[in-house]
């Protein structure tokens, strides 16, 4: 794919070039926009208007990496929706589980070797994660969902989150600490080897 | 504090660490370090840890394209929302209005266009109330007083008769010879305020001169039917100065601005506060 090529063809009003960028990158979009909003239908809308916003701000686009842009437009939308629902809060609609818990994400189950207790465990553990992320302030959250979900590397991610290569730094690794201490609170959800060291002494 | 910040410091020196994001001599010397300080060793396992962890999270796959449509990117003029921007529009004009009409009020009372008050206006409109009462005092004609210096006169010293307090406020007439009878309409005129407030019949008729038959009015004295008593003469009759129009105008503005302001301004904070801004 010449990402530089469909760009200039949607420049030029090719919808469909365009869209051949939206399907390469919609998967990261919706992930990163789970992974901060915390919910299936706030990250489905985030991530279908970050490329809406993204076809009409295409000649705001100077160049660079076009996944940071783009990564930074579906933040900014997280961001806005965040903000608004904290003026209008709302509680989101969760699937229940035969046992009465709840699992904040359908997609949870994908190993389908996994017996069902199994997978209920990763389920588990997984919305644990999830939890100990939300619970992380939006700046945090965001610079630690671009670096370790992602994988972006710092330049990437402080072109995602529009801030100086030294804020991500920063950042992340109060972020990592914050969740390492929230995680301790899901003690018997981590696996074994992923005790953390603290937790083994006092065990 | 220093250690505070010193932990802060190792914290994000063992974060970049793991991404490998420090520099070679920075990763050399925290190496080092770690070699020979299990603290910050644990602390950087601690971390990779937690990273892993985070990591272990699937990634989530789109639950639909999100490929656009003719229709989804077509510019649409942005609805305007015609009561917030009157309301802002309005809060800022009345805020505006309000700050002038405060402003002019202030420079033409208190302000270098202020006018200088005039003292003896008041006065003016006491003396006007009063000269509609009945009169307390009865002053006897000047030909029929009494005084043995008079011709006619039974009434006192005829010097005393000659010195009224009023006499520099009466008006400039020519002299009359107090020794002739004068008509009822050329009476001298006993006003506080001659030159402002021209008598008129009814004020004379107040000021009532004392019949010529002396042995049954008084010539100087009470007014025999509200006599022992203390009368406020100006309590319920002085009435209230009224403002000049300008002034209950601009009072008015200043209420009305202040209305919309106060109006405008909350409701479009409600507006905002709901999500409707």
């Amino acid at each position: 794919m010449d990402e530089q090529a469909l760009i200039q063809a949607a420049l030029d009003g090719d919808l469909n070039a365009f869209n051949t960028l939206v399907l390469h990158y919609q998967d990261m979009a919706y992930n990163v926009a789970y992974r901060i909003m915390g919910e299936t239908g706030a990250a489905d809308d985030a991530a279908q208007e970050a490329f809406i916003s993204a076809y009409q701000k295409l000649k705001q686009y100077r160049g660079g990496s076009f996944k940071a842009w783009l990564l930074r437009i579906v933040t900014n939308n997280c961001y806005d929706e965040l903000r608004r629902r904290q003026r209008q809060p709302v509680t989101p609609l969760k699937p229940d589980l035969p046992d009465g818990e709840t699992l904040e994400d359908p997609y949870w189950i994908e190993d389908e070797t996994a017996s069902p207790e199994e997978q209920t465990e990763q389920a588990e553990l997984q919305a644990a994660i999830q939890n100990c992320i939300n619970e992380l302030d939006q700046k945090f959250r965001a610079i630690l969902v671009l670096v370790d979900i992602e994988g972006l590397d710092y330049q990437t991610a402080a072109e995602a989150a529009g801030t100086p290569v030294g804020t991500v730094k920063s950042r992340l690794a109060r972020a990592r600490e914050r969740v390492q201490d929230c995680l301790q609170g899901f003690w018997e959800l981590l696996p074994e080897l992923f005790r953390l060291r603290d937790e083994e002494t006092a065990s | 504090m220093n250690n505070e910040r010193t932990r802060t410091r190792e914290l994000e020196l063992l974060s970049a660490y793991l991404d490998g994001e420090l520099s070679t001599t920075q990763r050399q010397a925290l190496e080092a370090r770690l070699q020979h300080e299990p603290d910050l060793h644990n602390r950087l396992e601690n971390l990779r840890k937690t990273k892993i962890m985070v990591g272990y999270l699937p990634r989530l796959r789109a639950p639909r394209h999100y490929t656009l449509t003719p229709d989804m990117v077509t510019v649409r003029p942005q609805k305007k929302q015609p009561l917030f921007v009157t309301l802002r529009l309005a809060s800022a004009l009345a805020a505006i209005l309000l700050v002038v009409l405060f402003g002019v009020e202030f420079l033409f009372t208190s302000g270098p266009l202020a006018r200088p008050r005039l003292g003896a206006k008041p006065m003016m409109e006491v003396a006007v109330v009063a000269d509609e009462l009945e009169p307390l005092i009865l002053w006897g004609e000047p030909g029929v007083g009494g005084g043995e210096g008079f011709v006619n006169g039974r009434g006192g010293d005829p010097e005393i008769m000659e010195q009224p307090v009023m006499v520099e406020s009466m008006p400039i007439e020519p002299e009359v010879d107090v020794e002739e009878e004068l008509p009822p309409e050329d009476e001298p005129e006993l006003m506080l305020e001659a030159e402002a407030l021209p008598p008129t019949d009814d004020e004379v008729g107040t000021l009532q001169i004392a019949p010529k038959d002396i042995d049954e009015q008084p010539i100087l004295g009470i007014n025999p039917e509200e006599s022992g008593e203390i009368i406020s003469r100006y309590a319920d009759t002085v009435e209230e100065i009224p403002q000049p129009t300008w002034r209950v105008v601009v009072r008015v503005l200043q209420i009305a601005m202040g209305a919309v302001l106060i109006g405008g301004g909350l409701t479009w904070w409600l507006l905002h506060r709901h999500g409707l801004s």
